[in-house]
Parts: structure tokens; sequence; C-alpha cells
């Protein structure tokens, strides 16, 4: 009984955790698509955004797949997206960045952000910007 | 008769025995061979193992084992490896799946305003194939060149284009309320078409 025990309370620890990490971050539904490229994207920028049951986008920030700090998630004014961004902007060179939009988010606000973030400071600090997509099921 | 056994230095012995009883006695763990013997007519004891009729015996004697005692340093390997499995499956898992993900490039902005570039028609007609999403009246519409083209059907349109043309950047026009999905699925068969670029037209 005691190896069947070690191994029950490590599988408890392992969902408690991942229950808690589902709760902090956002959790998109993202397009699926056949020819989208797998990278690591562990040191790029983060934005995920979400749609509320009236069709408006809930914007949240992070770096990689580290949640989003309170202050950037849930985010509802476009404005303050922008302002909680250049925040996260490196000091020095470039970053990369990950728009992971829900599938039935109106695309008008993607290209919006797109429209964005060829302003300054984004434009000399973020090197790409792609989609996150996840993989289509045949 | 008459022979003799006590432990060794103790004062009291076991008195009145045959050759016979101290040899069985021996055998059978009695007594050890480091206990003293006298035989008869004899006036010093001698340890069993030493005396001439005896030694012999004794040396054929096993040692006796050594006491056991329970090993207190065991440790359980079983449950150790199970959870080191666990572990290590675990994290397999989850690095694997924290620095992957699988993405698709957005497309650059083109319009009237600082920071996008501006494009003309005559470039969009020299080396751009249009590409139109609308808003049907429940479903999207995708025109390719002002031709309504099924979402199933994209990819192999944008190939017949690609290679009738040698054209490499595609440039999408599309109203605000297409879902996103919609956006992703053209940009993602473009590349499938092997475009290299998409722009997207800004109102």
């Amino acid at each position: 009984m005691i190896p069947l025990i070690d191994v029950s309370l490590v599988l408890l620890i392992f969902f408690m955790l991942t229950a808690s990490a589902a709760v902090a971050g956002v959790f998109v539904n993202t397009p699926e698509t056949r020819y989208g490229s797998v990278a690591d994207s562990s040191n790029a920028i983060r934005i995920d955004i979400a749609v509320d049951k009236a069709g408006d986008p809930i914007y949240s920030v992070a770096i990689g797949d580290k949640p989003p700090a309170e202050d950037d998630s849930d985010i509802r004014d476009f404005q303050r997206l922008l302002e909680r961004l250049r925040g996260l902007l490196p000091k020095n060179g470039q970053m990369e960045l990950v728009i992971n939009a829900q599938r039935d988010l109106k695309s008008k606000y993607t290209r919006e952000l797109l429209v964005a973030l060829r302003g300054e400071p984004f434009r000399s600090r973020l090197s790409f910007n792609y989609y996150g997509v996840s993989e289509k099921q045949e | 008769m008459n022979w003799k056994v006590r432990h060794e230095g103790s004062p009291r012995s076991v008195d009145d025995l045959s050759l016979q009883d101290v040899l069985s006695g021996l055998e059978n763990g009695a007594w050890e061979p480091t206990d003293e013997v006298m035989g008869p007519g004899e006036s010093a004891w001698v340890a069993i193992e030493n005396h001439p009729q005896l030694a012999e015996v004794a040396a054929d004697l096993e040692p006796p084992l050594p006491p056991q005692h329970d090993d207190e340093t065991h440790l359980d390997m079983n449950a150790l490896i199970d959870v080191t499995m666990v572990l290590l499956i675990f994290f397999i898992l989850t690095t694997s799946y924290a620095a992957l993900q699988k993405r698709l490039e957005a497309p650059s902005a083109s319009k009237d305003s600082p920071g996008v570039a501006v494009i003309t028609d005559k470039q969009v007609a020299e080396q751009m194939i249009l590409v139109e999403a609308k808003m049907g009246a429940s479903d999207p519409i995708i025109l390719v060149e002002g031709k309504e083209v099924h979402p199933d059907l994209l990819l192999k349109e944008l190939r017949g284009f690609v290679r009738r043309t040698s054209k490499t950047t595609l440039l999408l026009k599309h109203d605000g309320d297409v879902p996103q999905d919609t956006v992703v699925t053209i940009i993602d068969q473009a590349k499938g078409a092997g475009l290299d670029r998409v722009r997207l037209v800004v109102p």
C-alpha cells in the first residue's frame, strides 16, 4: 500500500498545481491550423485574448508560459493593454510576440492590435509577431 | 566418567561427565570450544579446543552464526523508484509543452499611417493575390480575386494562382466582424500554398 500512497500523493500535488495554474492563466481556444510551425516561445511576450459574453475582448499579457501578473490580466481597455505591454518590452534588444486570440474573437481586435504594434516603441523592440495556434485535428 | 567442564574461568563446573557427554554437548551447542575441560587424572583446566582428545572434534564444529540484528538502514527502493518515475514523466511532459508552441506568422499591416506601409494598386496587381473575407448571413464568405471560394477549396485555389502567376504575397482584406478563426485559416492556407508573405489591408 505504501507505494500506492506515494504515487497517489505525487499525482494529487501535480493536479493541485496544474489546477491553480489554470485559474491564474487565461487558456485561450486558439484557431486550428495545418501549416503552423512549432517553435520555442518560452521567451516571447504572450498576449491572450479571450472573449466575454458580449463578444468584447479580455486581454492578458505575460512572458512565455508564465501566468500573467494580477495587473496584466483581465484587461478590458485597449490603451491599458498597450501600456502594460510597454512595461514588458526589453530595454535592449528585441523580443518575439505571440498573440493567442480565441477563435470566435472578431478579427477587428487583432487587426487593431497589429496596427498598434507597428508604431513605436513596439516596432523597434519586437522582432516578429505571431498568432498562437493549435494543431488541426483530422 | 569424571570429566569436568566449566565456562572459561568460571568457579563452577559440571562434574561426573563421560567423554561421550562432553562430545555430544559440544556438538549440540551446550559447550563451546573455548569452555574448559578437565579429564580423568588431569589436574589443570584446558580449553576444549586445546585438549588432545577433543581438539579434533572442536575444530570440525562450524563456528556459531553471528547474532542477527534488524538492518535499520534498509531503504524500500520500490517506492522510491515509483515516485521518481512519476516525477520524471511529469517533467518530461511539462517541459516539452511549456517550451514549444505552435504558431503562425502574423500578417504585416498596410495603411497610410505612421509605421504602416502604403502600397499602390499597381503593386497589388503585379505582386499580390487579393483575398477578401466578409460576413455572410451566418458564415463568413471568402473571395479570391473577387471570386467566392469555399474554405475547403481555398488551398487548391491559392495553389492554382501561385502556379499561374508566380505571385508570392497575399493581400488580406477582411471585415472586422469576421471571426479570427477565418483570418487564421486564410493565413494558414496561404502558407500551405507556398505564399511566403501575408499583408493586411487596414481600413
